[in-house]
């Protein structure tokens, strides 16, 4: 787990940055970033990704049959 | 640790420690990850517990399975990258995608770049960690030969393992690249390969033997219809009509088992149980190079196999039978003339003293 500091300057509000990549224990390729306020509790904002493109869906023309 | 050595020098070949790096982001469905944690000979409990005589201590980094959880979960691999690792195994599971088609984006990555915070590619990894292992295997047919998402169409520019280092390259201890295929791969499969790399690696055991295909040869030098328990039927021409309809050979219902490499029909799945066509499943060539564009329709008799089919059919299979049964009906299911209670012995026994 990455853990990035950065307080802001608005009176002592720790925002820190925190990501999860790749997350074990499943199957598939999955990261989640997010970016938490600790002080009042609330995540800033969060993403996930995928970090494998298969392309299964767009064998065009040519599917298994 | 062993009071009694059960082959020559356990005790140093056991204090050696290597590490298995698997490498699930090839474009997979992580199917080969799943269906070795079901593997029973050697279980995977057994590779990681090392209980098996002088082999050496093992430690698997594998997503799937790993307690550590993101950056902590990649320090093994930047470990690698700097040879703090070595000796070490790379596997890799899925195919490998063509970046040069992604443009600015990527088509599989693991982990992050600490320094620039962008994801590094599958390709990377494997740049940079295959020279340095002592032996790189491919676990699926997808990371063999490329599988389905390396069929025709495919946005991705896929291949497998060996189309992208090379199918004559080989590792610094000389090993090439060791294929292990199958959709997904049986799980003894792995972990038999596993372990035997490990005591090779160790010195207790020759080079492995691999095939043109790079396939170990004593695990698919036969094909699924030489090891069948319904093979017999093709040869008296009786085939099954419809699934689940009796124990005959499914030939007519699209089983391309006569000209596939695999040895699923002997070894069965998890535990010796099971096994394709052993349940009435077809065979879909899923071990092949050939997978899947050649064998498509897969629920199709293929054109020669309905040729040779149809040959056993309706000339010597019905002929085979007919004697056959008469052989059993009228002479092997008959039990000797002599087996009757009685004051004499008719088996023809004479006393010598």
């Amino acid at each position: 787990m990455a853990v990035t500091e950065r307080p802001t300057t608005q009176q002592n509000v720790v925002v820190k940055e925190m990501s999860w990549d790749p997350i074990t224990r499943i199957v598939g390729s999955l990261g989640i970033h997010a970016e938490i306020d600790f002080t009042n509790k609330e995540v800033l904002k969060c993403y996930s990704s995928s970090m494998i493109f298969r392309g299964f869906d767009i064998h065009e023309g040519h599917r298994p049959s | 640790m062993a009071t009694v050595e059960f082959v020559p020098g356990q005790r140093a070949t056991e204090q050696v420690v290597a590490h298995a790096l698997w490498m699930t982001t090839g474009l997979s469905c992580d199917g080969d990850s799943v269906g070795m944690t079901s593997a029973t000979n050697p279980s995977l409990e057994d590779i990681v517990r090392g209980i098996i005589p002088g082999m050496p201590k093992l430690i698997i980094h594998h997503p799937v399975i790993a307690y550590e959880n993101g950056d902590d979960f990649m320090q093994a691999w930047f470990d690698a990258d700097e040879g703090k690792l070595a000796p070490f195994v790379l596997l890799v599971e899925g195919s490998i995608p063509n970046e040069n088609l992604s443009g600015e984006g990527h088509f599989a990555a693991l982990g992050q770049d600490p320094v620039t915070g962008q994801p590094i590619t599958t390709n990377e990894w494997i740049d940079r960690l295959s020279p340095k292992a002592a032996a790189v295997v491919a676990v699926g047919t997808c990371a063999t030969y490329g599988g389905i998402p390396a069929m025709k169409n495919n946005p991705t520019g896929a291949m497998g393992l060996p189309d992208y280092l090379g199918w004559n390259w080989k590792s610094a201890a000389g090993i090439p690249i060791v294929c292990i295929p199958g959709c997904p791969a049986q799980p003894d499969n792995i972990t038999e390969t596993i372990l035997y790399l490990a005591l090779m690696l160790a010195g207790l055991a020759p080079l492995i033997e691999l095939d043109d295909c790079l396939r170990p040869k004593w695990l698919f030098n036969r094909s699924v219809h030489e090891s069948c328990n319904r093979a017999a039927f093709y040869e008296h021409g009786d085939f099954a009509t419809e699934y689940g309809s009796d124990h005959r050979c499914l030939v007519k219902l699209g089983c391309k088992g006569p000209v596939v490499k695999c040895n699923v029909p002997i070894r069965g799945w998890v535990n010796g149980i099971g096994g394709c066509p052993n349940v009435g499943g077809i065979c879909m060539a899923c071990t092949m190079p050939g997978f899947p564009d050649k064998y498509m329709p897969f629920m199709d008799e293929a054109a020669n196999a309905k040729l040779s089919s149809n040959t056993a059919k309706y000339t010597y299979g019905p002929v085979l039978r007919f004697f056959r049964k008469q052989s059993i009906d009228l002479v092997y299911d008959k039990e000797p003339e002599w087996r009757k209670p009685g004051n004499v012995n008719l088996s023809g026994y004479t006393q010598r003293w």
